[in-house]
């Protein structure tokens, strides 16, 4: 870290016991204290790269930061961890479950070829569980279903639906 | 002892030192083995070319093994894959799982299954001891006993299956035979083996390389390309353990300088994954970094460079090797760049079935004939090529299957053979037939293969070339895939595939589709598959996170850390699969390490679509071996961009392309007008124009010429709302006619008017096919029905003393009761379809034309190019002894204000509920009138002047381009 730390840095790298929230405005150095953190656990606490995981918004992010932990880990001389770095678990959220889940995918119930649909794919899907929801559900022999639909139309109940969908989804 | 272990870096002449001790051998007439198809060529050649051709013998690994067979006499033929894919599942289906269940019930678990299958056969872990291993491993955990206890009864359940019919797979095959080498070790012979060219060994490999050197007492001698201590080896230490473990005599290569023209290229085969304390060269431009701004525009940086050298840089395209780390990924984008830039290129590709012509024919046939199969299958079928002598016609089924909802295969088969009773589809009914019985399927369906291959060369005997040998390709392999399950029925028809399930067998059936590297093109590569060749330039690509270095891909029943444990515990040895990193770096380093002249790297910045992606840390570790100042020279080349500059255009049309594109800022130029004299002549001589047409020109003249004047057929059903809108019209038509007796719609007709509207709902629901579904068909209706029932209460309330007299009042065309409105002298004869008249006791009248929601004010007619009501108002007078004093848009689907919009004389219709700024003066009331026919009379003028300025603000319904591959400005219309 070619920088001067300052003393809130410094402790936020430093500290060990429990966990820690690190909460400061853009451009403040966040990221930096990350990949120092993740450098000290492995040069100075003698964890290996695999065993740390880091989890970020994007895999751009990702892979910056990964390329940051190699960089910082060169500097300090430290060629073996900084190849094993490249292998690290520096991913995001998506990759990280997509990871577990590909470990555990036959004790998850899943297919073990399973992929995470492409958006258009995902599209497709949508509008074709959608139109077998609105098949099922203007056969039950009740008027409001159809006049609901006829309300509101059908292409925007679709798009209320899969909003709500997505909605609930997000909420876990 | 008799093995020799070759070692040594990259080029240090591991294969002249094979190679020369195999000439030496031949009057043993010893074996070379090779890894693929490609080398056993490429090694004869060179064998024959120092004059080696008698008592050669070049093979794969599976000849080998196929040779160990014979001489010990172990016969039969190993299972063949899909055969042993039914076989899984069968074995699926017999294990009773619960806790395994959800997954086994998922189209990829079989394969899954089978790669533990393999894993375990090779490692010679028979049932009994997976089982114990897997219940020690469960009682140690119970939360994981039943999973442990399925996962061991599933592998017996396999290899119960496979006992049952009497088969082995490939693994036991193999091992069977090495067992029986091992037992007779004098079936050998003597006959000397070598072994060259893998990356690494398998198990069974290793196995059969200790049974001939060990056991059997053959000159085995094997190659490896390893050097004890690199990082970029690490990989491949387990495999130097063992077999040295082996005592054989190691011969040990030096790094050779002399190989390479560059020396840069050759200290970055030493130096690479290295400690970097050594010199680092600047590499010049044996060097390249290259970074597309998507992959797209990667892939044609890296076109354009190679045919750079070969053009100008004394390169022959043999000399150059595109590497990329799965090849078989980017096939179709490889193949549109490469043949777009005219580089000449080869590159082995795996098509799935379904994915081909004649395949997706076949797989559609099936569907049809015994699965719920769609209208868009039978065309599948019908479009394949040569089954139909006229290919139009399956287009034409398409159109009216389409238009009028068929969505069926069997509705669609009963489209065509109305159309062509002489043409029955008796295919479908004799596939249908066989269907009865799994063996009579699979003939059935070879026979249809066959006869779907034939069709396009009937009396013809063509040599095929292109998608016509890729068709021989995928017929011969689907009759090789149902030939396989006719067997397997043969020997227990529960093993065969229920006709559903066949379908998706078919369409996964995997044709390979060997393009072998050869004199006069680039070889399109892995760096696997680059590891025998001698290249002078190596493109490198795809260098980003997540593709190469490839992340481990870890195995689904049971994860690194359960294995660990499982090895632990029982010493089953298994794999650990999710730590790839060394074998990557091996990767790297075998493409890195081959060409002597030039070595580019690439890397996409982000996907087509712009999603960003990070640089594959594999460049940093290559620029590592530089000096700093190599990794400033990158060449970049944006995301979408057309052409190249001339010095880089690999052909004239890219160089002008780069020109055009160069020319940043410059305005389209505007679209020629019509200038074929005969079609000037045709408008020129048009006497009559319909008042919607004349509208349409005022909108957007390319609007005017496509639908109007090129009126192209249409495919897809009309658009839901003017389905609705004709429905509406022909509704209100019905309903307010039978009420016209009664003068002006008043509160007291309500009743009698709802009626009316229910019942020519009824009559006409079937008059227009609002929409293919069922459902939305339903709720379009309801919907109109609400919207119609809304609209006659409205106008019963609206104080309206007019009645509604003329319906759908048509005049100017061919057939229309009413001649043409002759306005502005006779200068325009103006042909229509008036909606609705509304007639006072005093012969005044009102025109109304039906809208969904959108009706325009009269001060915006002009704005918006809206002429209909304003040219009927004029052409009423003309048409009917009545007098027009007002003209309105009558919203039909608005349900807060059902008001209609337009021009309203002062005074007229007083009652009316209209919007005052609508109500004008005579003098107001003429001069937009005027207004109008001026417009109109512009209108036709440009019509027949040929003009046609897009006017994309107004083309499409709801406003933008709706013809943006004609008029390219649609984003001028954003």
């Amino acid at each position: 870290m070619t920088r001067e730390l300052t003393p809130e840095q410094a402790e936020a790298i430093a500290r060990r016991d429990g966990d820690l929230v690190l909460s400061a405005t853009a451009g403040s150095g966040k990221t930096s204290v990350l990949v120092e953190r993740f450098v000290r656990s492995v040069v100075d606490d003698g964890l290996r790269p695999d065993e740390l995981l880091a989890i970020t918004f994007t895999d751009k992010a990702a892979g910056e930061l990964r390329g940051r932990v190699r960089s910082r880990l060169l500097e300090l001389g430290e060629r073996d961890a900084a190849r094993e770095a490249e292998g690290a678990w520096i991913t995001t959220f998506h990759g990280f479950c997509a990871r577990v889940l590909r470990a555990h995918a036959v004790a998850s119930g899943l297919d073990p070829a399973f992929a995470v649909l492409e958006p258009a794919d995902a599209r497709s899907a949508r509008r074709e569980a959608f139109e077998a929801a609105l098949a099922a559900f203007l056969a039950e022999p009740r008027p409001t279903a159809l006049d609901l639909a006829a309300a509101y139309g059908v292409d925007r109940l679709q798009r209320m639906v899969v909003g709500a969908h997505e909605a609930l989804r997000s909420r876990g | 002892m008799p093995l020799t272990l070759v070692t040594g870096p990259a080029n240090a002449e591991k294969a002249g030192h094979v190679l020369a001790a195999y000439r030496a051998a031949l009057s043993h007439e010893p074996l070379l083995v090779v890894p693929t198809f490609a080398d056993v060529e490429h090694y004869r050649r060179e064998l024959a070319a120092s004059g080696a051709v008698f008592g050669v013998g070049v093979v794969r690994f599976g000849g080998l093994m196929g040779e160990v067979a014979r001489r010990t006499g172990v016969g039969g033929r190993p299972l063949a894959p899909l055969a042993r894919e039914r076989l899984a599942v069968a074995a699926v289906g017999r294990a009773r799982l619960s806790a395994l269940a959800g997954s086994a019930a998922t189209p990829g678990f079989a394969h899954a299954l089978l790669r533990l299958v393999d894993e375990l056969s090779e490692r010679r872990i028979d049932p009994g001891r997976w089982w114990a291993a897997m219940r020690a491993w469960g009682e140690r955990e119970p939360g994981r006993a039943a999973y442990a206890e399925e996962l061991a009864r599933l592998y017996g359940a396999y290899r119960d299956a496979l006992r049952d019919i009497g088969r082995r797979d490939r693994a036991q095959h193999d091992l069977a035979a090495l067992d029986a080498l091992r037992l007779r070790p004098a079936a050998w012979r003597g006959t000397p083996v070598f072994v060259y060219g893998f990356d690494d060994l398998t198990p069974v490999q290793r196995d059969a390389i200790e049974t001939l050197a060990v056991h059997a007492g053959a000159r085995v001698t094997v190659s490896l390309t390893y050097e004890p201590g690199r990082a970029a080896f690490a990989g491949r230490g387990a495999t130097f353990q063992e077999l040295m473990a082996l005592g054989p005599e190691h011969v040990e290569l030096p790094a050779r300088a002399e190989h390479y023209a560059r020396p840069a290229l050759h200290a970055l085969e030493r130096a690479l994954f290295e400690d970097g304390e050594g010199e680092r060269p600047d590499p010049g431009d044996a060097l390249l970094l290259l970074e597309g701004g998507g992959e797209r525009a990667e892939l044609e940086l890296v076109g354009a460079h190679v045919a750079r050298l070969i053009a100008r840089g004394g390169f022959a395209p043999e000399d150059v090797a595109i590497v990329l780390r799965e090849p078989r990924e980017h096939v179709a984008l490889v193949r549109q760049v490469l043949t777009e830039l005219e580089v000449p290129f080869a590159i082995d590709r795996v098509v799935p079935a379904g994915h081909t012509a004649l395949g997706r024919g076949l797989v559609a046939l099936l569907r049809c004939a015994v699965a719920d199969g769609s209208a868009d299958d039978l065309l599948a079928w019908l479009r394949t090529p040569g089954k139909l002598a006229e290919p139009a016609l399956a287009d034409r089924l398409e159109q009216r299957a389409r238009r009028e909802g068929a969505a069926t295969a069997a509705r669609a088969r009963a489209l065509w053979e109305e159309d062509h009773p002489d043409f029955v589809l008796h295919e479908l009914d004799r596939v249908a037939s066989a269907a009865r019985d799994p063996i009579a399927l699979c003939r059935r369906l070879a026979a249809e293969a066959s006869a779907l291959f034939a069709a396009p060369h009937r009396r013809r005997a063509p040599v095929l070339a292109g998608s016509e040998a890729l068709d021989a390709r995928v017929a011969g392999a689907l009759r090789s895939a149902l030939g396989e399950l006719e067997r397997l029925a043969v020997l227990d028809r529960g093993l065969a595939p229920a006709p559903r399930e066949l379908v998706a067998v078919l369409e996964e059936v995997e044709v390979f589709v060997r393009d072998d590297p050869r004199p006069g093109v680039v070889a399109v590569t892995s760096p696997q598959a680059l590891r025998a060749r001698r290249v002078r330039a190596v493109f490198l690509c795809g260098l980003r996170e997540g593709a190469f270095p490839r992340p481990g891909t870890p195995e689904p029943f049971l994860g690194d850390a359960e294995r660990r444990e499982l090895n632990a515990a029982s010493g089953l040895g298994l794999r650990l699969r999710e730590d790839r990193l060394d074998a990557e770096r091996y990767l790297l380093y075998a493409a890195a390490s081959r060409p002597t002249d030039v070595l580019a790297l690439s890397w996409p910045a982000a996907d087509d679509e712009g999603e960003p992606h990070v640089r594959s840390l594999f460049v940093d570790d290559v620029l590592d071996c530089f000096a700093p100042a190599a990794a400033e020279r990158i060449e970049r080349r944006a995301l979408g961009a057309a052409g190249f500059p001339d010095a880089l255009a690999p052909t004239a049309n890219e160089a002008a392309r780069g020109r055009l594109a160069g020319r940043a800022g410059a305005p389209e130029p505007p679209l020629a007008p019509l200038r074929d004299e005969r079609v000037l002549e045709v408008l020129r001589a048009r006497g009559t124009w319909s008042a919607s047409a004349l509208e349409a020109f005022a909108s957007c003249p390319v609007k005017w010429f496509v639908e109007r004047l090129l009126s192209p057929g249409v495919l897809e059903p009309d658009p839901e709302p003017m389905l609705r809108g004709e429905l509406a019209h022909a509704v209100l038509e019905d309903a307010l006619r039978a009420l016209s007796a009664g003068g002006p719609l008043t509160p007291a007709h309500l009743d009698d008017a709802r009626a009316h509207v229910r019942a020519a709902l009824d009559r006409h629901a079937d008059d227009a096919r609002i929409s293919p579904s069922a459902e939305r068909r339903r709720a379009a209706l309801r919907r109109l029905e609400v919207d119609l029932l809304r609209y006659v209460e409205h106008a019963a309330h609206a104080g309206s003393a007019l009645a509604p007299t003329y319906f759908e009042l048509r005049f100017g065309g061919p057939d229309d009761p009413l001649g043409a409105a002759e306005l502005a002298g006779g200068e325009l004869r103006l042909a229509g379809r008036i909606d609705r008249v509304d007639v006072g006791p005093g012969g005044e009248a009102i025109v109304y034309d039906y809208k969904g929601k959108g009706a325009p004010a009269q001060a915006k007619w002009l704005e918006e190019a809206r002429l209909q009501i304003g040219l009927y108002l004029l052409a009423l007078p003309h048409l009917l002894d009545l007098d027009a004093v007002g003209g309105l848009y009558q919203p039909l689907g608005r349900d807060d204000d059902g008001r209609p919009r337009g021009l309203l004389l002062d005074g007229a219709d007083p009652g009316l509920a209209s919007f005052g700024t609508d109500r004008v003066d005579a003098e107001a009331f003429d001069e937009r009138l005027a207004e109008v026919l001026d417009a109109a009379l512009a209108a036709v003028r440009g019509i027949r002047s040929g003009a046609l300025a897009p006017n994309p603000g107004r083309c499409a319904y709801g406003g933008g381009c709706a013809h943006p591959t004609i008029c390219r400005c649609e984003a001028a219309a954003s």
